[in-house]
């Protein structure tokens, strides 16, 4: 199938969706307007009105079941004709899975944020750029709690990220901006203190925790601290977590990357543009910090 | 409950109150040195390791230029509780050592290519990494522990207890910047 072909395909599916978005809004919108028309219209048949609601009910379920059917072959479709190709385009060694994610264990195993009791993760991106390898997914993580007061909150949404660090092992040193909320305490259940550097502005932006100061001092050079506020300035909520030869990187920005807007009409380059800039973000990533792969010194 | 009573409890919970004070405040101030103290420790420890790459980088360079072994050798041995300008002063001793053997190596092509002694420059550069942390933290340290000695009212329990300003470990401006090993 050429590409005319699929997106002719994706813009039926996207049509299809917003058909059952609006039946489904529709529908709900009736289940209360007709009913409450009955009470004033024919007060006398008050068993009518429970039976017009479940009637309602009906196509209101069918549109919720066809629009989750069609949602996800319009994501595996949409990210297999624009993200993949975007993606092996900008980077090296791609391997590229809309579905699946990170495990659980290996997203708290990275120490960013809080683990909740409800996980989803989807787009895990492993390659490499200018040496340097990295892995990429997008990361849900909330806190439900059920019972009379029920309520979710959210502790990560956004994305997270893995760069091979080889040139400065330390143990464990985590930086937080200052409005990341939910974060990670005592990683890999090491106490950890919270460490003071020299710069009064870095730390009243940032909270950078560590098991060894000195180990905060080593990694976190003058220059690695201006590179840091950089990241967080052009990404608003961000953590960072040095640990071993590993840097992970959590974005919380509340948006998944490599999604499709259904909302609006498929257009070939904007499609393109919009999956280049979220690869984009992990380029920018590399670049800011200076990350360099393990072959090369670090002077 | 007479006024007497009532004038003895409010007086006795001040003075519980500004004695729980001033041992917090004293605790803080010990803290903050004993943070000194293991910052200072970190200090040493890399300027230990560093001597020690760096005897034995002379001794590579030894085996290429035997007339220059007397003056690569002139540096400070490093010992135990050494005042904060011996420290320094070792520091710029090891700076110019490594600034000479660069200049011997330079004229000395097989000497650069030696598996050693570029593994032992990439140790130098190692320990010149942890050192700089090291002093960063025991500076930044520093700078918190004389901010507390001076300021008020915790200068008071300072006094006290005879808490000293600590000075900073200052290196020369012309030794700040990384030792170059462009070969």
């Amino acid at each position: 199938m050429g590409i005319y072909e699929t997106i002719q395909q994706l813009e039926s599916m996207r049509k299809k969706l917003l058909i059952t978005n609006y039946v489904m809004i529709g529908s709900f919108a009736c289940m209360f307007i007709i009913p409450l028309f009955l009470v004033v219209i024919a007060p006398g048949t008050p068993g009518a009105q429970p039976i017009l609601m479940l009637v309602l009910m009906v196509p209101m379920i069918i549109s919720v079941r066809r629009q989750t059917d069609i949602k996800g072959k319009y994501k595996e479709l949409y990210k297999s004709t624009f993200v993949r190709q975007v993606l092996q385009d900008i980077f090296d060694n791609v391997y590229y899975d809309g579905k699946t994610g990170f495990p659980s264990q290996l997203v708290k195993d990275m120490s960013l944020c809080r683990m909740g009791n409800r996980f989803a993760t989807e787009d895990y991106l492993s390659g490499s750029y200018k040496g340097v390898r990295f892995e990429q997914a997008d990361v849900r993580v909330q806190y439900h709690t059920s019972g009379k007061n029920s309520h979710t909150t959210t502790y990560f949404e956004g994305r997270m990220f893995i760069f091979d660090y080889p040139y400065k092992k330390v143990f464990s040193v985590q930086v937080f901006s200052e409005n990341f909320q939910y974060r990670c305490k005592n990683p890999l259940e090491f106490k950890t203190n919270k460490v003071h550097m020299e710069s009064e502005v870095f730390n009243r932006e940032f909270d950078v925790m560590a098991v060894q100061d000195v180990d905060a001092f080593y990694v976190l050079t003058p220059q690695m601290l201006e590179k840091i506020t950089l990241i967080r300035n052009r990404y608003g909520n961000v953590a960072l977590h040095f640990n071993g030869n590993k840097l992970f990187v959590g974005i919380n920005c509340g948006m998944n990357a490599f999604d499709g807007n259904p909302k609006r009409p498929i257009d070939y380059n904007t499609e393109r543009r919009q999956a280049y800039e979220d690869g984009r973000v992990i380029m920018d990533i590399i670049e800011a910090l200076e990350i360099r792969p393990a072959e090369e010194p670090d002077w | 409950m007479s006024p007497i009573t009532i004038t003895l409890i409010v007086v006795l919970a001040i003075v519980f109150l500004l004695l729980g004070w001033g041992v917090a405040c004293s605790n803080g101030i010990k803290r903050l040195d004993l943070k000194c103290k293991e910052a200072l420790a970190d200090i040493d420890v890399a300027l230990m390791k560093r001597h020690d790459s760096l005897t034995k980088l002379v001794d590579v360079v030894k085996g290429y230029q035997k007339h220059e072994i007397e003056t690569l050798t002139q540096i400070t041995a490093m010992r135990a509780g050494m005042a904060m300008n011996e420290r320094v002063n070792v520091t710029k001793q090891m700076n110019d050592l490594m600034g000479r053997i660069n200049l011997v190596a330079e004229n000395y092509p097989e000497l650069r290519s030696n598996a050693n002694f570029r593994q032992l420059q990439t140790a130098i550069m190692d320990t010149e990494e942890h050192l700089q942390a090291a002093r960063r933290l025991y500076n930044s340290n520093v700078n918190q522990y004389n901010q507390k000695l001076v300021v008020f009212p915790d200068s008071i329990i300072a006094g006290m207890i005879g808490a000293q300003q600590k000075s900073f470990f200052e290196v020369p401006e012309a030794n700040k910047q990384d030792v170059k090993m462009d070969f």
